[in-house]
Formats: structure tokens, sequence, C-alpha cells
């Protein structure tokens, strides 16, 4: 029996319900075409802002119990440099690409969606508004329904491809987030991004982050990113794409069962560069055990 | 590949069978893979990830550099201390045992001057020594190293490069108690230093060759959770903007990198 494991967001085809989450895909051939897109089904660009960001300093990784606490601080080249070196890649993708966009002020939100829009082959823009890294940015805009809203529909007045809008989840409501961001016009949701943790250096005594915060991802936040994808899947009619600690074929079952539609994927790549398809070679079992044979008839099948 | 940046060919992810893993001081182990065709195309400056677990925890892989790549018996080697959790469970395996491996990452060195000095303090000899491989005789290698306890970590390496010069801090064995009454001045485009250890030994290389920081080179290391140059937290500040050690390069001139501030 074939089993089809194809997925969809919204008009978004997908070969496979596995996307590598925003940060950890090169900028490379190599990873841009041929055997390491094998169980990849799109592409999330790194942060894209309107001007280039240097990153945070100090430490920038912190390995924890099953995760790892990450402070990047969303260093790129700002959007006009990701046009110039990146434009031939994304529009010689096999996959779909989706551009993942920094919510910073909205002028500045607003043009780098302007520029982007030039660019063939963007299949959705992925609107970032719950990176916990950046000062009075990405953490402000996704914590309420009002400035959540507010960040959508600026990028909604923009942007006429398929708009995708990544949580945070330190919202303490993401139900009522949901609902607010579907309101404005968003295409889908992301849920969620890293979940803001800290360390201590015991050797130091001190934070071991310059900032002290960084964000937790990792199979240690999936049970925490599933229970999201929950409360979001059941406020909204818009699809749910899961994320958080995605490892394996099962958790990534486990997400479309609880109403998502396809996966983000990102620290499972750090622990195996061919996780996309070592999931996907997984999902049948999972399909059929429900007694399906695609993988769209298990989204939400936990529900009913 | 052009302003696409770089990540490394080939890279991908196997399971390796560990030939051995010897202890070497109290911290240091150096530990061998079967691996073919990897000790065919390793390179000095490649780095090996080795996971100490193939589960969840600890998730991530330790960054070594290749130590050593034997293509007649077919194996690469990491030199590596126990510093934290996966480096403890590293140092319990047995040979025979089989480990997660994601080779090869790091960028191959430069050639280097056409005389080359190869400094390194302590375990960081592992990122020197494949190079002193591929030089051979054009290149001088002086090894610090505390002393009392590190025996048979000196007579490993004096077993690969006999002309190897051994300093320890106490003097109690080697050549003396102090490297820099033996390394050459002033260094020059024909005559470079590359070096890496502890941050204390960077900045003793730096004060010694103060006038000549041009020619003087620290290769670095970072924490790294892909090794492909996906995720950026291995970046390194340079004059010449922010380079990722494991796909751009580990290697820095001196007078382009501040180690105080990255």
């Amino acid at each position: 029996m074939t089993i089809d494991i194809s997925a969809k967001v919204g008009t978004v085809e997908l070969k496979s319900p596995v996307i590598a989450a925003s940060g950890v895909w090169p900028y490379s051939e190599e990873f841009w075409s041929g055997e390491k897109l094998d169980g990849v089904g799109a592409i999330c660009t790194k942060a894209i802002s309107l001007a280039p960001r240097r990153g945070n300093r100090g430490i920038r990784l912190w390995e924890t119990q099953a995760g790892v606490l990450n402070s990047i601080g969303l260093q790129n080249t700002g959007v006009k440099k990701f046009i110039e070196n990146y434009s031939e890649l994304v529009k010689n993708c096999p996959v779909p690409v989706i551009a993942n966009v920094v919510m910073e002020a909205v002028w500045d939100t607003q043009e780098t969606l302007r520029m982007l829009d030039g660019v063939e082959g963007i299949a959705a823009a992925e609107l970032n508004i719950s990176c916990p890294n950046a000062d009075g940015d990405g953490m402000a805009w996704g914590m309420t329904c009002a400035s959540a809203a507010k960040a959508a529909a600026a990028a909604r007045k923009i942007w006429n491809r398929p708009l995708w809008v990544k949580m945070t989840p330190q919202t303490p409501d993401p139900a009522a987030v949901a609902r607010a961001v579907e309101a404005e016009g968003a295409d889908a949701l992301v849920c969620s991004n890293t979940w803001l943790g800290a360390a201590i250096d015991m050797a130091s005594g001190k934070p071991v982050f310059d900032r002290v915060v960084a964000g937790l991802s990792g199979p240690a936040v999936f049970p925490l990113a599933l229970r999201v994808v929950w409360q979001a899947a059941g406020a909204v009619k818009i699809p749910v794409i899961g994320c958080g600690g995605v490892r394996s074929a099962s958790d990534c079952a486990g997400m479309m069962l609880a109403g998502a539609s396809a996966v983000e994927a990102g620290s499972a790549f750090f622990a195996d560069v061919n996780a996309g398809k070592a999931i996907c070679a997984g999902l049948p079992e999972y399909i059929t055990r429900y007694g399906k044979k695609r993988l769209s008839d298990i989204v939400g099948l936990a529900r009913e | 590949m052009g302003g696409y940046g770089s990540a490394p060919r080939a890279l991908n992810d196997s399971v390796l069978t560990v030939a051995e893993n010897i202890k070497l001081t109290e911290k240091i182990f150096w530990m061998s893979f079967d691996a073919p065709e990897l000790a065919v195309s390793a390179r000095a400056g490649n780095c090996v990830f080795v996971y100490p677990s193939c589960g969840n925890d600890p998730m991530l892989g330790r960054p070594f550099a290749a130590a050593d790549a034997d293509p007649a018996v077919g194996r690469i080697s990491v030199c590596y201390m126990v510093v934290g959790r996966g480096t403890a469970m590293l140092s319990a395996v047995k040979p025979g045992e089989r480990l997660k491996v994601r080779a090869f990452t790091g960028k191959p060195y430069p050639e280097g001057a056409k005389e080359l000095i190869l400094a390194a303090g302590g375990v960081g000899a592992g990122a020197v020594l494949l190079k002193k491989k591929e030089r051979g005789k054009s290149a001088k290698l002086f090894i610090g190293i505390p002393g009392r306890g590190y025996e048979a970590f000196a007579e490993k390496i004096l077993s690969l490069y006999p002309d190897a010069q051994i300093y320890t801090d106490d003097g109690s064995f080697g050549r003396g108690n102090s490297m820099f009454a033996a390394l050459p001045r002033p260094l020059s485009a024909e005559k470079e230093l590359w070096c890496c250890g502890p941050l204390g030994f960077f900045d003793a290389m730096r004060r010694f060759y103060e006038s000549t920081p041009e020619h003087l080179y620290y290769i670095l290391e970072k924490r790294m959770a892909c090794g492909f140059g996906g995720c950026m937290g291995c970046v390194v500040e340079t004059s010449g903007g922010p380079k990722r050690v494991c796909v751009d390069r580990a290697i820095f001139r001196a007078d382009e990198v501040d180690l105080h501030d990255n």
C-alpha cells in the first residue's frame, strides 16, 4: 500500500511535512539541492531584517538536558545582501522556500517585505513575532493579542503571498493570540519559537549569556510545544505548524494528531543532518496505525 | 560558491567503531575510529563531531580537530579533554563500541609559510598535529604541557613526531620549562607561527610576537551545534567581519581578532 506523506499548509504544497526551521539551514549549494534535501519539505531561511545585524556577543550556545540554549541574536546580512547573495539559491531550490522575516518597527518590516516581494521562488513569509533574542523587538510583538494583531496586519498590508506568523510560547494565552493573528489575515501559524531560559556557568558562578536569557529548543521542549499546538489548533481555522523539539516520526505524527498540518524541525538537524529523511521514513507506520493512507488524514485525529 | 558562503562538501553523519580510547593524562584521551574513507580524505583543519549519545541526551556532537589520519590502517583520531558531561561519557567508551560521528566539518588550513612553527598548549596539540604530518620537516612542532602526569601524552606525540619539542611547566621532563626560550623570532612572511591552546597561551604568544602579529596565527575553537554553517553559534568577530569557525575557517591572524571580545 502506498502511503502519501505529502503535506499542505494552505496553498503551499510540501512533499514531506518536515520543514527546516529558521536558524539551522546554511546558505550553501550542498544544502539547497541533492541528498541533503531528502525528506525536507521546505526550508525556512535564517532571520531577515531590514538592516544587517551582527548578532550577540559572548557565548551563543549552551547545551542543556536534552536541549540547547541559544543566543544568536538574529545575525544576518540584512535584506539587501540577502537578495544579492541568495536570490539564485532561492529561485533554484527544489523545495518551497519560506522567508523568515524579523518583526521590527512596522515601517522597517514592511520595507523588508516590499524588497522580498521581488524575489522569485519565495513561497511564503514567516513573520517572527517571537524571537526572544533581540532587544524590544520580537519578544514584545507576540506577547499580547493587540500587538500580535498589529504585526500581522502590518505584514498583511504589504505581503500578498502566503503569510505565516511564528508565535512566541511566552504569551500567556496562545489561543487568543492565534485568533487575533488569524483575524488580521495570517494564512498559517507556527507554534512556536524557542522558550526563554537561562543558565549559570557553575565554574564562574555567573550567567552564561551576556543577555542572561536565551532560547531553549530541543527534545526537552516537545511536550510544551505540543500543548501550544493543541491550544492554537483548537482556536483557529487556518493551518498550524508544530515547532519545538520534533526529533522523530513519533513526534511529527504526534504534532499532526494534535492538529498540525506540518512541522518545523530545528535542533533535530544538529543531532542528525539527515533528520528529515529519518522522520519521513517512520511516518507510514503511524499513518497506517490509525487506518489511514494519507498523512493529511491524521491531522487533528486526536481531537475527534 | 561566491556569495553563497560555504558549507563543507561531503559532510555526513555515520556510525563508526571506536578502535582505541587511550587515557593519556587524568583528563586527556586519544580516540581513534575505524574509518578508511575518512582517513584518506582528512586534511589538517578538518573537524570531527563525536556524539556521546545516539539518543536525545546529550543531543549535540562534540567538535574535535582531526588530530591524525592514517590511510594505511584506515583510522582517524581525535585528542580530547574531559571538561563536562559529554566528554566524560566519551572517556568511558571501550574499543569496539560504536559512536555517531559527523565528518568532516572544518575548512582545511591554508598551506602556510615556507617555514612553519606549530605551537600548542596541552590538548590544543590536537589542532596542529595533522598539519605537522602534512608538512613534515618544513614544520617545527613545539608542545607545552604541565609536566608530571603528562608523560604518556608526551610519549604519544613523540611516537608520531620524534622531532617534536616538548616543554613542561614543572621542568620534570622535556627540553625545559618554557618553549619561549626556544621559539624563533622574528616571524616573517616566510616564517609563520600557528598556535592553539588556552586563552593565556594565546596571550603569551601575542606578547612574545608583539611586533609581528600579522605572522602569528591563532587556531580557535568555539562551542558548536551544527558544524555545517547553519546555526551561527561559533561565530568569531574579525576585522573583516564575522566568521564561522565550523565552515569559514578556524585559523585567524593575531591582528584580526580580539580574543577578549569574542
